[in-house]
């Protein structure tokens, strides 16, 4: 069939049609096929995505579910909104909840699925969180996501035995966090490891940071062009990320490594502290040596900060279904397959989140996402990461501006002053 | 080389032919080592690259390039990218043809503002249209299609293909056609079995230049297509190098796998070749 | 009159039939370049027409522009990244000139010999230019990467352990490591260039230089260089506006980080438009860069006529 989506030879006036055409004629028609694109180019809850989509077959053969991975990067840049373009838009695509939901619900590419979750209480098989303001799954009261997994996107994530080894704990406050990063770095070790090449991984943390600093609503308001972010609560945040620069705790290659390689880098030992999101235990079922042994700590709580100090950053990611789509009940009927209690169990085995109810508990789960999951009960905030919850190129300025600072380059005013000048350009 | 100032000396290995081998070697084989590190990094062990980048493999692991190959869906890319290519440089250089002969032998209204019209494309890099590009390609609902890539292909080296090609018929001597003409011939019959016959030493030289530039091609590929079954080479090379950046030894084995053919090709036709990329800037 | 219109006087000798068949022809004579006249309008005539049109409105790509007059404009006056792009690639293209021509001439030289091997060294410098920008990019990514890369193994090997460095990642080395790469790549075709215009240089004239006992030094300084000129001026202006265009490699290896060290027009455009969704600046960007190219382009044209009236 993908021969197919290729010719559009109506549109065209050309002998070169001919070719395509003799191409797309030897290509049989099959059961009804429904497309899926999303981004688990690998990982554990790839196979298990992959082995759930055999079950699908297996029980509905008159349905046929391709899938469509992309990168992440191009997904997000364009791989996603030219499908959605397309004449063909795929019948189910992967989101971030928050604005990009908003986004594809206003526009009309998502498809409204408030009555299909009605059925048969389908929606009432997934945690009230789902359906929640801050999950990002609603439009205008209305649900135009399926969340698939809730995803913390920064926590510190440690090499135990690097820990173990200097004679290290989890640290409670920010004060005792630095002086972990000094003896670690005294002791010739790179404190922290993180590829920052495309700004997003420190800049979440930099978001979870600042939220936790200046408060949600002053966080809020200025990420949406309300306030200035020169202004002392920020300059505050700001000089935690020049206390990183200073203790000199970061890799060398922050600014040009990309995220994934830094995170096998993690695996491998080359630091002993890694920020990054939820989705580090699949990659480590999958790609870290048999006896790495490693664990996670939120963000400890830094003094005098006018957010919850026990927030978490995260968000809610899942499925949407095209409004163009010609397939809608197939599509519904695959993703109750999905999110049926069997699969979501699977699922929450593979290392993802399910925001299916009581699939977690039954499952047989990781221990790290079990630390995740009391991390989740223990926050009363949850911030959204910068650059789902914002317009991304307000989100991306953010971003630059605190990797600046933490890459030692500029001091948090100099950062600031930045982040202002190039924001004040977007208006 | 009977020109060089080197050639005119003796062949004896006096000091200075050997420091002249000496530097060349040394620069060239210089050069030459990151692709020599890639073709035997691909058959080591991750381990082995990541603790000893320079060492040769312990074993020949062959079975790299297998999953490469598999895990890249390598033959589809290779597939896709002759498709969208052959197709692209046939058209393209059954149209510029046509269009240089018009433009060198025909006297019609309008011909020579028309041909300054087209030399615009000679001075633009593609990327200054490729917003408007991206759009009008949606709107005509051939985004993730292979004519998202094959119309562009066709149109943007029209420019500089009609361009030498011009330059070509220009210097045909014109009793063929002439007689060909007083024999009752037509327009097109003429173009057909005269002039288009004693034009294909230059058409080799335009369609090496437009194979390997089309071949090569990343922007597009990387922002009109993005089902990856649809994908070209370098684009599906680009993605599968950020799956698989730390798999060090798939990605090189996928990296000699898409280079290596494309360099013994070059190797056979290497005269061809180098004319083919140097026209336009030599005459 | 031209070889068509005389076929068709000698043809013709009857009125009504003559007229009518030649006014045929005259049609026939635009079916000729009707295929890429359609194909360039559409394609390239186009597309340069709405992005001046975009240029003028603020546009996500997805609602309906809108029109803001020239305040994009003003922006990328205003955008200092914008503006470092410009430094940027200047600083690109005139590394490229220094690793691609003259060290493509250097080679042209050095290389220029018939003997034994020497054919086979030539291809393979020039090799790199038949891959793929990605391929060399990827390749090179591995060369300098920090932990496991060829260069800082082959410098810890050599007991220069020190002088390790994260290459694409310090803001100030990563520009040169592309700059590197774009040599690797193109040294070759300007050295195919080069030896063209060497063996163009008549023998005679060393001859005669060495009757009058110039040494080697001399003879390539007197003789060879000179006669180079008009090639290097060709070879600048090529690699000039190829420095503008460059996209590919930037993209691959650094993509314009970082904190913009790499950042180049072409990437910042790329990003503005389809990272950012920001149409109708990034249309902006590439109306003033097809300004910017164009005079660079018109150059390189009139310098090239100008070769033509020197031929020796």
């Amino acid at each position: 069939m993908r021969v197919n989506r290729s010719l559009h030879p109506r549109r065209l006036v050309t002998v070169l049609s001919a070719v395509l055409l003799a191409i797309g004629a030897a290509v049989a028609q099959e059961p009804v096929e429904i497309t899926i694109t999303h981004t688990m180019t690998g990982g554990t809850h790839r196979v298990a995505f992959d082995e759930i989509i055999d079950a699908f077959h297996e029980e509905y053969p008159n349905i046929r579910v391709r899938q469509m991975p992309q990168d992440m990067e191009i997904y997000q840049d364009v791989g996603l909104i030219s499908m959605l373009q397309s004449p063909n838009p795929p019948d189910i695509f992967f989101q971030w909840g928050g604005d990009l939901v908003r986004r594809d619900a206003e526009l009309g590419f998502a498809a409204d699925l408030s009555d299909a979750l009605d059925e048969d209480g389908w929606g009432d098989t997934f945690l009230d969180a789902a359906w929640s303001e801050s999950s990002g799954t609603m439009y205008d009261g209305r649900v135009y996501m399926i969340p698939y997994a809730f995803d913390v996107t920064t926590v510190l994530w440690y090499n135990v035995d690097m820990f173990e080894e200097h004679g290290l704990e989890e640290p409670e406050t920010w004060g005792e966090f630095l002086d972990i990063v000094r003896t670690l770095r005294e002791a010739g070790e790179t404190p922290i490891i993180l590829g920052n090449q495309q700004f997003w991984p420190l800049g979440n943390w930099a978001g979870h940071i600042t939220a936790r600093v200046v408060g949600m609503d002053l966080f809020d308001r200025a990420l949406r062009l309300e306030e200035p972010f020169s202004q002392p609560a920020f300059e505050d945040a700001f000089e935690r990320f020049a206390e990183l620069a200073e203790a000199n705790a970061f890799n060398r290659d922050l600014a040009g490594l990309g995220a994934s390689e830094s995170m096998t880098a993690f695996f491998q030992g080359a630091g002993a502290m890694h920020p990054i999101g939820s989705w580090l235990i699949p990659n480590a079922l999958d790609t870290a040596p048999d006896d790495f042994r490693y664990g996670a700590f939120n963000t400890p709580e830094i003094p005098g900060g006018a957010g919850d100090p026990h927030s978490i950053i995260g968000l809610a990611t899942g499925f949407q279904v095209s409004a163009e789509t010609p397939h809608f009940d197939e599509a519904i009927t695959f993703l109750r397959f999905f999110t049926n209690m069997e699969n979501q169990v699977a699922w929450a085995e593979s290392g993802r989140f399910s925001p299916v109810r009581g699939a977690m508990a039954a499952a047989d789960i990781d221990e790290h996402n079990q630390q995740l999951a009391e991390l989740f009960l223990d926050a009363e905030e949850m911030v959204p990461p910068p650059d789902t919850g914002y317009p991304v190129e307000v989100a991306d300025i953010f971003y630059q501006g605190a990797a600046l600072v933490a890459g030692g380059l500029a001091s948090p005013t100099q950062g600031l002053a930045w982040i202002d000048e190039q924001l004040s350009l977007l208006q | 080389m009977s020109t060089s100032a080197s050639a005119t000396r003796a062949r004896r290995a006096t000091p200075a032919t050997i420091l002249h081998y000496w530097v060349a070697i040394t620069v060239v084989a210089g050069m030459a080592f990151p692709l020599v590190w890639m073709l035997y990094s691909s058959l080591k062990t991750n381990q082995e690259i990541a603790l000893t980048p320079l060492a040769l493999p312990a074993a020949f692991r062959w079975q790299h390039y297998v999953e490469a190959w598999q895990l890249g869906n390598l033959g589809r890319l290779y597939l896709n990218s002759l498709l969208v290519t052959g197709v692209s440089v046939t058209a393209l250089v059954m149209i510029a043809s046509l269009a240089a002969y018009a433009f060198a032998r025909l006297r019609f209204r309008g011909r020579d503002a028309l041909f300054y019209l087209l030399l615009i494309g000679l001075l633009l890099p593609a990327q200054v249209v490729i917003i408007p590009l991206f759009f009008l390609l949606r709107d005509m609902g051939l985004l993730n299609t292979y004519w998202a890539l094959i119309l562009p292909y066709t149109s943007w080296p029209l420019a500089l293909t009609i361009y030498l090609l011009r330059s070509y018929y220009l210097t045909l001597e014109r009793e063929l056609e002439d007689a060909a003409r007083i024999d009752g011939a037509g327009l097109f019959q003429t173009y057909v079995f005269v002039m288009f016959p004693l034009v294909r030493p230059a058409l080799a030289t335009v369609v090496i230049l437009n194979l390997v530039n089309l071949w090569n091609e990343l922007l597009f590929a990387l922002l009109f297509i993005q089902d990856e079954q649809l994908r070209t080479l370098p684009a599906g090379l680009l993605a599968f190098s950020g799956y698989y950046i730390v798999d060090y030894r798939l990605v090189f084995a996928a990296l000699s796998i898409t280079t290596v053919p494309i360099l013994v090709v070059y190797f056979l036709f290497q005269r061809q070749v180098i004319a083919g990329l140097t026209t336009g800037a030599l005459d | 009159m031209d070889s068509s219109s005389r076929a068709a006087t000698h043809r013709g000798r009857g009125g009504i039939t003559r007229s009518r068949a030649a006014r045929l022809e005259e049609l026939q004579k635009y079916l000729f370049i009707l295929p890429a006249l359609a194909l360039f309008a559409t394609f390239v005539l186009l597309p340069l027409g709405s992005a001046l049109y975009f240029s003028f409105t603020t546009w996500d790509g997805l609602r309906t522009p809108e029109w803001v007059g020239t305040r994009n404009y003003a922006r990328a006056f205003a955008d200092t990244i914008h503006v470092r792009s410009y430094v940027n690639v200047g600083v690109y293209i005139l590394g490229t000139l220094v690793v691609e021509v003259a060290f493509g001439l250097l080679m042209a030289v050095l290389l220029a010999s018939d003997r034994l091997g020497f054919a086979f060294m030539r291809g393979l410098f020039f090799s790199p230019m038949v891959l793929s920008m990605v391929a060399a990019g990827i390749l090179w990514k591995y060369v300098y990467d920090y932990r496991t890369g060829l260069l800082n193994e082959a410098l810890r090997a050599g007991g220069l352990g020190d002088f390790a460095h994260p290459w694409l990642s310090d803001p100030g080395t990563a520009m040169a490591g592309v700059i590197v790469v774009s040599g690797w790549k193109y040294a070759g075709f300007f050295m195919i260039i080069f030896l063209a215009a060497l063996r163009r240089i008549p023998t005679s004239l060393y001859e005669a230089a060495m009757l009058d006992g110039a040494t080697a030094l001399q003879r390539l300084w007197h003789v060879t260089l000179p006669l180079l000129r008009e090639t290097t001026i060709i070879a600048v202006l090529l690699c000039v506006t190829g420095g503008f265009a460059a996209f590919d490699l930037f993209f691959t290896m650094t993509n314009g980080g970082p904190f913009n060290a790499t950042e180049i027009p072409t990437t910042w455009i790329v990003k503005q438009a389809f990272d950012r969704h920001n149409m109708g600046y990034g249309a902006a960007l590439t109306v003033i860069m097809t300004v910017v190219v164009g005079v660079v382009s018109l150059a390189y044209l009139l310098a090239t006529r100008r070769r033509h009236a020197v031929e020796y």
